[in-house]
């Protein structure tokens, strides 16, 4: 709540009313101060009678504050206010001399509601001030906690299923009195709006608190009060919602629900094409402020832009005040004469209809870019830049060839495009384990030779065994000849040149077993017989070679002679 | 006789391809025809008609840049603000650089003092379609391990190979970079056009829901999310809000 008023003098005089709550309770008795600031009262506030509610002065201050340097002097005028009679009350505005001239103190409301909690130490009350509301509009709420003494005060939780909470207001404390019972009073303010139509409960507000009751039995070790953990819960507040009516609905409705009034001006008024122009919205009046929008201007000769917001609450909730909006627009031709007229509406609660206002076209001058001192061109010439583009005046016109088909499916949809990403990985990692395998062959030599020595083995053992029973026995002994020098040589780590029989003798003590020492020396003997007495006959070759291939089996080298 | 049979198969062969050929030429002539007669009503001022045969076109699969373009334009002169940035945006998903599509999707988006919200994946799909962004990337993936396997299999050539390499594996992480941006612009259902004169954004996802702000035709959104027939939505302020489906064009 309050009330601002200019005076004569340079530093502005104020009256203001601190009540910290919008309800009371029918018997409660409570402070109300006047505050005026920057004058001396010269006189009592005089406030009229109602018929529920009584203000009587009972003295005066002052307060005294300081911050960051400034020192603030100010005046409280008190009043008890007594609540007498269930009911809205409004207390009309009233004057207040001063030594700067007469302050104006702004009317204010006080809702007093049904004392249903006499003699309790504590209870919360949940008040809303119509129960008859519409879709989206926006209500006050107040939850009023009243406590003799307690500590440990949660602050209340309000139940609104079908409910939207608004603005919540830091909680205001005072105190009161009611009967000869002496309150601390705590005031919980927010906003709320209903989300659907219907029959909806609002509520009920649950808080937890510890009351400090006095104890029976005092003495010097035991406490002064008992401490009693404590739920409280208001009673809920059954509410109507109405749905907002279809009938007479205007085309420029956009939500906005309340009571308003606005104003439109613009500068400059004379411009030219391209320059922009400012133009300035004031909505003032009661509702969804903070939330409300202008209605979208769709003028096609206008280059429009969003609007920046600023509001000015006139009460704590919100729900009072001005709503301030800029837009810039920009005529884009010298044939504009003006700006449009434009249509706000919004639905009227109390008189339960729409209501639009129509914001007449406003005059607009407007020159040609050409004309306005000097061609842009010659502007351009004059700076040594390059003059800027011309703003196109219409779409580039239709295409007339219908061009190529976009592919339904691209290839990155397709499985088969990701699997052949992997098929430079794998061909990099299988060249690179092989030149790994290169690089340890080049670096040992014996370990190459012994690679090689054993794929010459395999390559003579298929030769032997494709002239295995054929007539070419000559070439079969030579060819088994060099497959027993293979072996040996792959056996004790030597080169397959220098390999005789002789070597075989070696092997006995190289861990070889004397069968098999003997079997090699057979094998020399049948193959220098065939080589030095040729014409051997073709059925011994299966022997040779079957021992041939058993010794093929195993061609690794034997450990070295100890 | 085989001899025969052979040729007997190969006459047979021509025959059906010629005659798959002349069923495919025959389909074609279709498609041009209603382009042009989309075009004439289009010239003749019959906006509204003109849109009835574009869409046709795209209903029966046809997708050209020219159609999506045109049917923009027709859009845009019947008032279809949103619908028509639609279209311009789904012509420049399938060719980037052309500039009528950039001048007309501006003047659009102009036309209603429109903020494109636009981000990294927008900038980089306006100039590249997601395929030449891919196509790029993986060139330059096979080229780096190309040209590592080559620095593998002659490492006398590293002086040579490594200025290449490296621009490779740069060229090659800009690409990935820049495809991931493009995959995250091109998924379903990222951007929500309003496509109503008047759309009312609300708190909830519920027809009583408070009304957060109104939008006009042509406004383009980020959708966030989506609850039955609502979708989420955030304007370039960062404010969210609910709109039903119905009142919008989801894009891609």
């Amino acid at each position: 709540m309050g009330a601002v008023s200019a005076s004569e003098d340079l530093h502005a005089a104020t009256a203001t009313i601190r009540l910290g709550r919008d309800s009371l309770i029918v018997g409660e008795v409570t402070r109300l101060q006047v505050v005026i600031e920057g004058a001396t009262p010269q006189q009592v506030v005089s406030f009229p009678t109602l018929t529920g509610v009584n203000l009587n002065y009972v003295g005066v201050g002052q307060e005294f504050t300081s911050q960051n340097g400034h020192n603030t002097q100010r005046y409280i005028l008190n009043y008890n206010v007594t609540a007498t009679r269930r009911g809205s009350y409004t207390m009309p505005s009233v004057e207040v001399k001063t030594d700067k001239g007469v302050l104006s103190v702004a009317d204010f409301s006080i809702n007093v509601v049904e004392n249903d909690f006499a003699g309790k130490p504590a209870f919360l009350k949940l008040i809303a001030p119509r129960a008859e509301v519409y879709v989206g509009e926006l209500f006050p709420v107040e939850m009023l906690l009243y406590v003799t003494q307690a500590e440990n005060i949660d602050a209340p939780q309000l139940k609104n299923d079908g409910f939207v909470i608004g603005k919540q207001l830091p909680h205001t404390k005072g105190q009161s009195q009611i009967g000869n019972q002496l309150y601390n009073t705590f005031s919980f303010k927010l906003t709320v709006a209903a989300a659907k139509a219907g029959e909806l409960t609002l509520g009920p507000a649950e808080t937890r608190l510890t009351l400090l009751i006095p104890s029976a039995n005092q003495d010097f070790f035991m406490s002064r009060y008992e401490r009693r953990s404590t739920e409280l819960t208001s009673e809920p507040i059954t509410m109507k919602v109405l749905p907002l009516p279809l009938a007479n609905k205007p085309a420029s409705f956009s939500g906005a629900i309340g009571q308003y009034s606005i104003t439109r001006e613009a500068t400059p008024t004379t411009v030219s094409a391209g320059d922009p122009v400012t133009l300035k919205y004031a909505v003032r009046g009661e509702g969804s402020l903070e939330t409300l929008s202008l209605p979208a201007a769709n003028w096609r000769d206008f280059k429009v832009y969003d609007p920046n917001s600023s509001f000015t609450p006139a009460d704590s909730v919100g729900l009072k005040g001005v709503k301030i909006f800029e837009q810039v627009v920009i005529p884009e031709h010298s044939q504009i004469k003006e700006i449009p007229p434009l249509d706000f509406s919004y639905f009227d609660p109390q008189s339960r209809q729409y209501q639009t206002i129509s914001l007449d076209a406003i005059p607009l001058e407007v020159k040609s870019s050409m004309t306005a001192g000097g061609t842009l061109a010659s502007i351009a010439t004059t700076n040594g830049a390059p003059p800027a583009p011309e703003r196109p005046r219409d779409i580039v016109h239709i295409k007339n060839e219908i061009g190529p088909l976009a592919a339904s499916v691209v290839f990155y949809q397709k499985p088969w495009f990701w699997g052949l990403q992997a098929i430079p990985v794998v061909a990099f990692l299988a060249l690179f384990g092989w030149k790994k395998r290169e690089d340890a062959l080049a670096n040992n030599p014996a370990l190459r030779r012994q690679i090689e020595l054993k794929h010459d083995f395999q390559n003579d053992l298929k030769d032997l065994r494709q002239l295995s029973g054929s007539a070419e026995s000559e070439r079969f002994f030579t060819i088994a000849y060099r497959l027993l020098q293979t072996w040996l040589a792959l056996k004790i780590g030597s080169t397959p040149g220098g390999i005789t029989e002789s070597v075989v003798d070696d092997l006995a003590g190289r861990g070889l077993p004397l069968s098999d020492v003997d079997l090699l020396h057979q094998l020399f003997q049948t193959c220098n017989h065939a080589k030095y007495a040729p014409g051997s006959r073709g059925t011994e070759h299966g022997p040779v070679l079957s021992t041939l291939e058993n010794l093929g089996r195993n061609l690794d080298p034997l450990p070295k002679s100890k | 006789m085989s001899r025969s049979i052979e040729y007997i198969r190969g006459v047979c062969s021509l025959v059906c391809a010629l005659f798959f050929a002349t069923i495919c030429q025959a389909a074609e002539p279709n498609l041009e025809d209603d382009f042009k007669l989309a075009n004439v009503a289009y010239e003749q001022g019959n906006y509204k008609q003109a849109i009835t045969k574009y869409r046709g076109l795209l209903t029966n699969g046809w997708r050209t840049p020219a159609i999506h373009f045109n049917l923009g334009n027709a859009c845009f002169k019947a008032g279809q603000v949103g619908e028509a940035i639609y279209h311009y945006r789904k012509a420049r998903e399938l060719n980037p650089r052309d500039p009528d599509v950039k001048a007309n999707l501006s003047f659009a988006r102009d036309s209603i003092g429109a903020v494109d919200y636009s981000g990294l994946d927008n900038m980089i799909l306006s100039f590249l379609k997601l395929g030449e962004i891919l196509a790029i990337a993986t060139f330059l993936f096979w080229s780096l391990f190309v040209l590592l396997g080559l620095r593998v299999w002659k490492p006398e050539w590293k002086f040579r190979i490594n200025p290449w390499l490296n621009a490779s594996l740069i060229g090659f992480l800009v690409a990935a970079v820049a495809s991931y941006f493009a995959w995250q612009g091109a998924k379903e259902d990222r951007v929500a056009i309003v496509a109503k004169p008047e759309a009312i954004a609300r708190f909830g996802p519920l027809p009583e829901s408070q009304t957060a702000y109104t939008l006009r035709d042509g406004v383009e959104l980020a959708a966030i999310g989506r609850k039955a027939e609502w979708v989420q939505v955030r304007d370039n302020r960062g404010r969210t809000a609910w709109l039903p489906q119905r009142d919008l064009l989801l894009f891609p």
